[in-house]
């Protein structure tokens, strides 16, 4: 009893005599509150995984792929084409075109394979402000399309930042990167940021004597004026002798080049709504090119000496949203109209393919948050997507979802979500498959939250119920709906102690799937994490588990992927930082799809060196 | 008992100040009055000259007087370029007009992502100003900035 007076007399202490504080006080308490997540995260869209500016700085986060590659539900592995792609767990990594990423109001997710991360998972983080991860199955609120998971990188407000930094890495590995970020508020109703980087990344050598090459540039630019905000982005990757396409060894030469630009223009037309049109435009374009001897084509599926694919798409589009808050009910509203399309064109031995689709996307979203009490909010979302394409099934498809949100102290919330949706099939998946049908997706998921005298306790869980689910048949290499219904059982727990300086998290997930022979990739996983930080001295240490799983005839073995660093103050506003990713060497490794008999990993062991200039 | 005052305490900080924008502003002007107070040496009546974009802070803050004039006022608060107020005693919101106005002896302003005040200790002395004790730690040399 004692405890809690105490308590309460501390509580009325701070009600009564706010007024009185210092000025330190008073900034702590701005700077908390003034904190950008707090204006971006919508709790009412999923359940969400933040990476505030101080965890990218924590952990080294140079590299969107830093943080992924520790996301639970999902592992993070390369392609044989050298590419990063986010994988389900369980679900080997092709496409996915269900998870979608966004540089602020702007989703940068593909054209053709719609899946963002093999170009934008080496974003580089230094114009970077937070990050969240919604694991929100149907999550509306965005203006996106029908995804599962959304990862958004929210960038440094330029008005917030009037400084500019300089980062250049060395990699043991023989590679390095070179960028520099300036962010500057210019007169009180505009400011502009720019971030240029470069990367020249070496994998070590593999059995046949792969050793992929990478060379990427990325950059960003972004223009306020009064309620205008331009923005763009570009990035253009090149690489080489990757495992690739051939049966029993690398391809005797290979090149694959990639770009991606966007621009975005973005007006608030109406304060009082918030009310916000954009318009925006994509243009991409790949090329793919493998010479050697038994070099597998697909699509058809051939034996040739050279492949050469070459796609160009682009995707422009306009759309609004806004709001509108009525007594204890909150209405969200928007819609967008999209153009997309591609251009394929094929060189092989054997003669020439060349294809072309387009599809008119229109969609509207309503989505309503009842706060019945001022901690318990209820949610109800709809939304209609109409797709016509040149050739492929029309669809017109309605999701719904609904949930509640429940905050029942100051240290703890319930979440739940109940929602049907779709995954119509993208591009590729059309251009092998024209019949090819959506994938029907109903979810149950929670998400409890509790802090306790010995930490932060998050359990989520759920039930995903998928009918057609769309795969890719290991013998043609095209897309199908599979007959059986898929179900998916998952939960994790996580677990975060502050130690005074230090910080422990832990975390832990499990899925599982009705039917063994759909689980081709790890479905446990696990993470540790100790960090540290005094002043400008930051350390940390992170172990990243993944199960073990059988592909094809292979038997993975699990992985512990450690990884840690340090971060040392020399001068005032440098910094010099060490690195080092699979320390141990143990991380999971991953089968080729076309030859399981190669396996790599996502990175092999090497120790990166970083110096880093504020100004 | 206990528990109802306790609940009803939670919830205050939770949703009261839930990231309101009138409550921010509240933080702003308290911080921006406590400077206010440091560089004028008065706890009440500073006679201050706003641009419009700092007017609000005259809402939550009892200890300005707002003049029209900025040759009348003992301080002025700039959110915005000014013209004609040259050489007043100034305090200002914005980085850039930290570094544009020499007169700016004090700002309250983002830098690097953060929040930030500073006093500017080259300027404090052409105004002949002695900062408290309290507020020794929040001042930085022009060349700094």
């Amino acid at each position: 009893m004692g405890r809690k007076v105490w308590l309460l007399i501390f509580q009325l202490f701070f009600f009564f005599f706010a007024r009185g504080e210092s000025l330190e006080n008073l900034l702590n308490k701005y700077t908390e509150m003034t904190k950008l997540y707090k204006k971006t995260r919508q709790e009412s869209e999923g359940h969400i995984i933040l990476i505030t500016r101080e965890d990218i700085e924590r952990f080294q986060a140079h590299k969107l792929s830093d943080i992924l590659r520790s996301l639970r539900y999902f592992f993070l592995q390369r392609n044989y084409y050298g590419e990063e792609v986010l994988s389900y767990a369980t679900i080997y990594p092709l496409e996915n075109s269900t998870v979608r990423l966004f540089i602020n109001d702007h989703e940068i997710s593909a054209v053709f394979k719609k899946t963002p991360l093999p170009l934008w998972a080496d974003l580089p983080l230094d114009f970077v402000e937070h990050i969240e991860i919604y694991q929100g199955e149907s999550a509306v609120k965005f203006n996106n399309e029908m995804a599962g998971t959304i990862i958004k990188v929210y960038t440094k407000p330029p008005e917030r930042e009037n400084s500019g930094l300089l980062r250049g890495s060395i990699s043991t590995r023989g590679g390095y990167s070179a960028n520099l970020y300036l962010g500057k508020e210019l007169t009180d109703v505009s400011s502009f940021s720019f971030f240029v980087g470069r990367e020249d990344y070496k994998t070590k050598k593999y059995k046949y004597g792969v050793s992929d090459r990478k060379k990427s540039y990325y950059s960003y630019t972004q223009f306020k004026v009064k309620d205008w905000n331009l923005e763009s982005g570009l990035v253009v990757k090149n690489s080489g002798r990757f495992r690739g396409d051939t049966v029993t060894q690398k391809p005797d030469y290979s090149n694959f080049d990639t770009s991606h630009g966007y621009i975005s223009i973005s007006k608030i037309i109406l304060k009082r709504l918030s009310l916000k049109t954009r318009i925006y435009g994509d243009k991409l374009s790949s090329d793919s090119y493998q010479r050697g001897n038994n070099l597998i084509a697909v699509n058809p599926v051939q034996a040739e000496t050279f492949w050469d694919v070459y796609v160009n798409s682009y995707k422009f589009g306009v759309e609004i949203t806004g709001n509108r808050e009525i007594g204890k009910h909150k209405v969200f509203f928007g819609s967008k109209i999209q153009k997309a399309g591609y251009r394929l064109k094929e060189s092989r031995g054997t003669g020439r393919i060349s294809d072309e689709n387009n599809e008119s996307y229109w969609s509207g979203f309503l989505e309503e948050i009842f706060n019945i009490t001022p901690s318990l909010g209820i949610i109800g979302g709809i939304k209609y997507e109409k797709i016509s394409r040149k050739y492929g099934r029309d669809l017109n498809l309605l999701l719904w979802r609904t949930g509640i949100v429940y905050l029942h102290s100051s240290k703890g919330y319930f979440k739940i979500f109940i929602s049907k949706y779709y995954t119509p099939p993208c591009f590729v998946e059309i251009y092998t498959n024209k019949k090819i049908r959506k994938q029907k997706n109903r979810s149950y998921t929670f998400e409890l939250s509790e802090r306790l005298g010995i930490g932060r306790f998050v359990l989520t869980g759920g039930y995903i119920k998928v009918k057609d689910s769309i795969m890719i048949n290991s013998s043609d290499f095209s897309y199908y709906n599979i007959s059986d219904t898929l179900k998916y059982r998952f939960y994790s727990i996580e677990y975060r102690k502050n130690l005074g300086n230090f910080r422990l998290d832990a975390g832990y997930f499990h899925v599982s799937v009705n039917n063994k022979k759909y689980k081709t990739a790890p479905s446990t996983g696990g993470t540790l994490k100790g960090s540290y930080k005094l002043g400008k001295l930051f350390g940390f240490l992170e172990l990243i588990y993944r199960g073990s799983y059988k592909f094809s005839s292979q038997k993975i073995k699990e992985g512990y992927d450690l990884n840690g660093g340090v971060r040392i103050k020399m001068l005032e506003n440098s910094y010099v930082e060490l690195k080092g990713y699979n320390i141990l060497n143990k991380a999971q490794k991953i089968p080729a799809f076309k030859d399981p008999d190669f396996k790599y990993l996502l990175e092999d062991r090497r120790f990166v060196l970083t110096f880093v200039k504020e100004f | 008992m206990f528990r109802i005052i306790y609940v009803l305490l939670l919830f205050y900080w939770a949703f009261a100040f839930a990231n309101s924008k009138e409550q921010i502003h509240k933080i702003e002007s308290e911080i921006i009055s406590k400077i206010c107070s440091a560089v004028t040496g008065k706890n009440a009546d500073i006679k201050v000259y706003l641009t419009e974009n700092m007017k609000y802070i005259t809402k939550y803050s009892k200890i300005f007087v707002m003049v029209d004039r900025c040759k009348d006022a003992d301080v002025v608060i700039a959110g915005k370029e000014l013209q004609n107020c040259r050489g007043k005693l100034m305090v200002v919101t914005k980085y850039y007009l930290l570094k544009k106005y020499n007169n700016a002896v004090a700002a309250f302003y983002w830098y690097k992502g953060r929040p930030n005040i500073i006093f500017v200790k080259e300027r404090l002395e052409n105004f002949k100003i002695s900062l408290p004790d309290r507020f020794i730690k929040y001042v930085d040399s022009e060349k700094n900035l």
